[in-house]
């Protein structure tokens, strides 16, 4: 079935977790240095690991940002399984439109 | 002069004396030949060191604690106080934080610069010196109410100044003959030794000055740390120690490490790992 395009939503656990570990070692060496938690510890493995629950969480279920540009004439989605891609990331099947049309905004720095 | 150095060497010397007679604590110390080469040793340590730092070597009691310091009552000595500590009082809540087990014993001393920066001050001082007990705050520890503060705890770690100097001696019951030793933190090898020790000596006394060590400045840090040690030696002899310490006077980098990484981390949670809609 030939239908208008809906936006498939692309998710990123595993950027997630790269910066929830990078985070989590920026808050657990922070805590060090006001002697929060000590090295030597667990406290600090503790730390990193929630952070990288919560970029896990965060590349999975965040707000997704808006695609860019205007959708394709047309494209086939009869029923779009999820395929992960090369990358470890997960397409997911499409969702309904957002009733706010607007243009997309530019999320990307620089 | 010669009289404070006296009390230096006496007060050292019944410090030692009670780090190592804690069964008999109430009774009068009394000195042996090695106590008082050991104390003798720990006194030059310091002095070399406070005249390398400009200090007047004969106020080395104002230093360590003239009579009245550290909630004693005044005319009380800092031994007779440390003994009023040993013989009478035990930590009541005990936090398993820290500890030093087996037949270890020992004080040190933290010392960093004054703020008028021509003479050191007395940060830390903590001191082990009953196997049934924790390292006790000799500072923090009242000894009129008997009310004793543990040392080398998460919440009361030992303080080190990196532009200071650590003081120490220690003793060892028996006398450890071919023992292996080493310091651990996270199960990384800070220093490890060992000694044949065919002397069976069973003292050690001495000074570590941060100031001096041979080490980049990036790695004198800020930071809350723990520390686990550990001796064997032959004839089961074993002794292990825990605890908490918190360096100062260093660089804050694992605070500015730290902001940098959780800035990154945030502006890449937020562009690169969001859930992204295309078409």
């Amino acid at each position: 079935m030939t239908t208008e395009t809906q936006p498939k939503v692309k998710r990123h656990p595993i950027r997630g977790a790269l910066w929830g570990l990078l985070g989590g070692i920026g808050v657990a060496l922070i805590l060090i240095n006001f002697a929060v938690i000590a090295l030597g510890t667990m406290m600090p493995w503790i730390v990193i690991g929630v952070f990288i629950v919560l970029g896990i969480l965060w590349g999975m279920f965040a707000p997704a940002k808006k695609p860019k540009g205007d959708p394709p004439a047309s494209a086939s989605v009869d029923d779009a399984p999820a395929e992960a891609q090369p990358d470890g990331e997960v397409a997911t099947a499409p969702v309904e439109p957002e009733a706010d049309d607007t243009p997309a905004p530019e999320d990307e720095p620089g | 002069m010669r009289s404070k150095r006296f009390a230096v060497t006496a007060l050292l010397g019944a410090l030692l004396v009670v780090l190592s007679a804690a069964p008999v604590l109430a009774q009068e110390p009394t000195f042996t030949e090695a106590d008082r080469l050991l104390a003798e040793q720990f006194r030059q340590e310091l002095e070399k060191l406070m005249a390398e730092g400009g200090f007047d070597v004969g106020d080395i009691p104002d230093v360590i604690g003239e009579k009245g310091d550290y909630d004693l009552p005044a005319g009380v000595s800092l031994y007779e106080g440390f003994v009023v500590v040993a013989s009478t009082s035990t930590i009541s809540d005990e936090d398993s934080s820290s500890e030093l087990t087996g037949g270890c014993f020992g004080i040190a001393m933290s010392f960093a610069p004054s703020e008028s920066g021509s003479d050191w001050e007395l940060i830390d001082f903590a001191a082990d010196f009953n196997n049934a007990s924790p390292p006790v705050d000799m500072i923090d520890s009242s000894f009129t109410s008997g009310e004793i503060s543990q040392a080398f705890t998460a919440s009361n770690p030992f303080l080190v100044d990196w532009n200071g100097f650590v003081a120490y001696a220690g003793k060892t019951e028996p006398p450890p003959i071919n023992h292996t030793w080493y310091i651990d933190i996270q199960a990384i090898s800070l220093d490890a030794g060992g000694d044949d020790n065919p002397q069976a000596e069973d003292r050690n006394a001495g000074t570590v000055s941060f100031e001096n060590v041979e080490v980049p400045d990036a790695v004198k840090v800020n930071g809350l740390f723990y520390i686990e040690g550990d001796m064997v030696a032959d004839g089961g002899f074993h002794c292990a120690g825990s605890g908490y310490f918190q360096t100062q006077g260093g660089v804050p980098l694992l605070g500015g490490i730290g902001l940098v990484l959780v800035l990154a981390a945030g502006l890449g949670a937020t562009f690169n790992a969001r859930p992204a809609k295309t078409w």
